[in-house]
């Protein structure tokens, strides 16, 4: 009967135009979402069937809802993702040393150190003198502190990356429990209704990508639709049971340089084993190359420089005399240990410096309050080359550190910013494929609520055939 | 053809906004500070060469400051040895008055006596010259006076050195040995018990003749050792108190060999006083000479300091300008691409 098969194919079609204009609501909700791959309904039309001779269409099916997204951008993006993040992670850290080392101003430690030398010609011209000689304890002390103040900066400094180091692997056990719940919710949604679980990859994918950030990842699909996880030499961090987590653990050995180190946890009898410097690129990778290799070869300099600022100085000031014609005195002293690591942690003024203005020695020979010769030792030091070699003296050392750290900020800088530009523009491809587009959505409406008046216009003329036929005996 | 989504052209605009406003932000940097360089990766080069231009600068100024603590010295140190030599013109001149005058009555030889004295006193004045609290000619024993009253030398011969140049250093003070004793160096003694050679820099030369004085102390004998005697003569002026203690002494006794004597004592004191004003000229000199050069060094090194570090200030407002006028276009582009919309229409 072909009035009821056109009611019914209507019927049909009524559904399938709400399923399309439900569908462009989903999309134009979440146009903002992050993440989010524009979904479409796959339509097809039915089986026809055999009337006569002739097939007849039997209407408008609908297939499935499915998304549109790009797996190659969106591998790429994982891939790039973790350039970015170590990148990003280094960037930080080059941000503070310059903001902490950026020597131009009255602050930094060489013009601290020229400041004193400088202190001390000034006392060389009247070496008896209390003020001048106060004046040169105060530039000293302005040298000791400024030591300490690096190094307190380097400590913190090295203290956030721990706790960052610590807070990036909470972050990513959180990431592989969540991408594992999604590899759940997606293959029981998959297998068990046969439809794609479009929401569930699409937040299955930001989980990865935000992952990919923190780690380099290899992703493997599976065929029910899971995926597996794993990283470099961290190993499996999800596989289809479940997933693996890592642990930060604060090392117990106080002398060990990086007191947080990243293990993997014990399972299934294979025990934890650690993969601090195995990380590869990825913001932890980047914070960990940060706090191992950048930070303390910057330290081991600036230790260098107070261990060799404070033996050069104490040498020569040793072999003087003061104004109370004490000798063998010094002018700096090292607390606790003798050795160079942690130097610009120790130095302090010595204690008979502070305590008597008349310890400074000035004099070669005893009991001439006149004499400057020990002065003027002292402040050639200035020149002496006694870092690296015989090649540098204090500014050199210090002005090359600054420098080579400069060089270093700034590539790091221009990689970032490059980096940045690759991911933008991966973005840019992302988006065009998988965005919502506002238009588009707008057409689509327009087009379902066509579809929509149509098919009820379709109903009224089947229904008034309806009428018709059924009022043909009464006439 | 590509799809263009809502979200591909904020996106873009956003970085559009957001490059201009960086580039915006150095230059607000730059404009602000007047500085090119304001951290090490800005130009890692130039700071490096700002560092040492920096320390470079500091010492020079500090070289210029110490130059004019050693050139008040010296003009204090020379226009004291000016006074002394006008104080042995005059001594000289009443040498002269007192051999030449046909009466030598005693009320005459008493009132030139007296201003002998005089002169006396104010030689010892101007051998105990300060600067503060200095005593000039004290060598490095500046805190106390080098002579005492009776003209004995408590001072030695230590040079102050100061830097005028890196490396370079020209002492600010002169030892009131050479000047007023008559000697370049603290003769070293022989203890006759212990045989041990003393340096008597602390104790006070006794008042000897002078031209026995070192030859004694160093027991060289003038017949056994000629030539070592004869070099230490070289360096023996006269003892300026001494000799005019003799003129005093020869002028109460009535000796004419005493006042005889002052004649030959005072010209050989000219000399070495003259000698030592030389010195002291040529230090001058050199400090003056150096602070000139310093000087335009640090012009010199300003200009590359400022060529380094300081912005270009008509760039960085142009640069501004630009950027400004690129961020107004880029907002303006924005407000135009981004509210018309299909849904706009559909009324």
């Amino acid at each position: 009967m072909a009035i009821n098969r056109v009611l019914s194919q209507s019927k049909g079609a009524l559904a399938a135009s709400q399923m399309g204009l439900s569908t462009t609501s989903h999309n134009i909700s979440n146009a903002n979402t992050k993440g989010y791959s524009r979904q479409r309904v796959e339509m097809h039309a039915n089986q026809p069937v055999n009337v006569g001779r002739n097939r007849v269409g039997t209407g408008v099916g609908v297939g499935a809802v499915s998304r549109t997204t790009s797996t190659f951008v969106n591998k790429r993006i994982e891939e790039e993702s973790s350039d970015l993040g170590q990148f990003e992670a280094l960037n930080d850290v080059y941000t503070q040393l310059e903001a902490d080392l950026g020597d131009e101003g009255e602050t930094g430690i060489s013009s601290r150190i020229s400041r004193f030398f400088n202190d001390v010609r000034s006392l060389s011209t009247e070496p008896q003198s209390v003020p001048l000689r106060s004046a040169v304890r105060e530039s000293a002390n302005a040298v000791v502190s400024r030591f300490h103040g690096m190094r307190e900066n380097f400590d913190a400094m090295v203290s956030d990356l721990d706790r960052r180091v610590e807070g990036s692997v909470i972050e990513i056990n959180a990431l592989t429990e969540k991408i594992a719940q999604l590899n759940q919710r997606i293959v029981d949604v998959e297998v068990t209704s046969g439809s794609f679980a479009n929401d569930e990859r699409d937040s299955r994918d930001l989980a990865l990508r935000e992952l990919s950030a923190l780690i380099p990842v290899q992703v493997t699909e599976l065929e029910n639709g899971g995926i597996s996880v794993a990283s470099g030499r961290a190993g499996v961090l999800v596989d289809p049971s479940g997933n693996y987590e890592l642990s930060a653990v604060r090392s117990p050995d106080p002398n060990h340089d990086s007191s947080v180190r990243v293990f993997t946890r014990e399972h299934g009898g294979v025990a934890g084993r650690e993969v601090t410097t195995h990380l590869g690129n990825g913001s932890l990778g980047g914070l960990i190359k940060a706090r191992d290799t950048v930070l303390p070869k910057v330290i081991e300099k600036v230790d260098t420089l107070a261990y060799g600022f404070t033996n050069s100085l104490n040498s020569v000031h040793r072999q003087g005399y003061g104004t109370n014609n004490q000798t063998d005195k010094e002018l700096f002293s090292l607390k606790g240990s003798q050795s160079v690591k942690g130097a610009s942690r120790r130095i302090e003024l010595a204690d008979s410096m502070l305590r008597d203005l008349s310890t400074m020695a000035s004099a070669q020979s005893p009991d001439s309050r006149g004499d400057n010769r020990q002065l003027l030792a002292l402040a050639d030091l200035e020149d002496e080359p006694i870092f690296d070699n015989g090649q540098a003296n204090f500014t050199n050392f210090m002005s090359t550190l600054i420098g080579n750290m400069g060089v270093e900020a700034r590539s790091v800088r221009e990689s970032l910013d490059t980096q940045t530009g690759v991911m933008n523009q991966l973005d840019s491809m992302r988006e065009e494929v998988a965005g919502v587009s506002l238009d588009e959505e707008a057409l689509n409406m327009l087009k379902f609520q066509k579809a929509f008046d149509a098919n009820a216009k379709m109903i009224q003329v089947a229904d008034s055939m309806m009428e018709t036929v059924l009022n043909l005996k009464r006439f | 053809m590509a799809r263009v989504t809502e979200g591909l052209l904020y996106n873009k605009a956003d970085r559009a906004m957001n490059r201009t406003r960086g580039k915006m932000l150095e230059n607000q940097e730059q404009a602000l500070t007047g500085r090119r360089i304001n951290k090490p990766s800005d130009d890692p080069q130039g700071i490096v060469r700002a560092i040492g231009l920096k320390t470079k600068i500091e010492r020079n100024e500090q070289a210029l400051k110490n130059m004019e603590i050693a050139n008040s010295y010296l003009s204090v140190t020379d226009s004291s040895l000016a006074e002394l030599s006008n104080l042995l013109s005059r001594a000289k001149e009443l040498a002269i008055q007192v051999n030449s005058s046909s009466n030598q009555g005693t009320d005459a030889m008493r009132s030139v006596q007296s201003e002998v004295d005089e002169l006396y006193y104010q030689a010892l004045q101007i051998a105990n010259t300060r600067v503060g609290e200095h005593y000039i000619f004290a060598g490095y024993q500046t805190e106390r006076p080098p002579f005492d009253e009776q003209g004995n030398f408590y001072g030695d011969v230590g040079q102050i050195e100061i830097e005028i140049q890196p490396g370079q250093r020209v002492p600010l003070n002169v030892t009131g040995l050479r000047p007023f004793v008559g000697l370049t160096e603290i003769p070293t003694k022989i203890n006759d018990l212990t045989g041990e050679v003393e340096t008597p820099s602390r104790a006070p030369l006794a008042m000897r003749e002078p031209a026995s004085l070192v030859a004694e102390s160093r027991q060289i004998d003038p017949i056994e050792d000629p030539e070592a005697y004869a070099e230490i003569q070289k360096n023996v002026g006269v003892n300026i108190f001494h000799s005019l203690k003799l003129f005093s002494q020869g002028l109460s006794e009535g000796r004419v060999d005493l006042i005889n004597g002052t004649l030959d004592n005072i010209d050989k004191a000219f000399s070495q006083v003259l000698e030592t004003r030389a010195t002291v000229g040529a230090l001058q000199n050199a400090v003056i000479t150096n602070t000139d050069l310093v000087d335009s060094q640090q012009v010199t090194n300003q200009l590359l300091q400022s060529n380094v570090v300081d912005a270009d200030t008509t760039q960085v407002y142009s640069d501004l300008a630009r950027n400004e006028s690129v961020l107004n276009a880029t907002l303006a582009a924005n407000k135009k691409l981004l509210t018309p919309s299909l849904l706009d229409f559909l009324k």
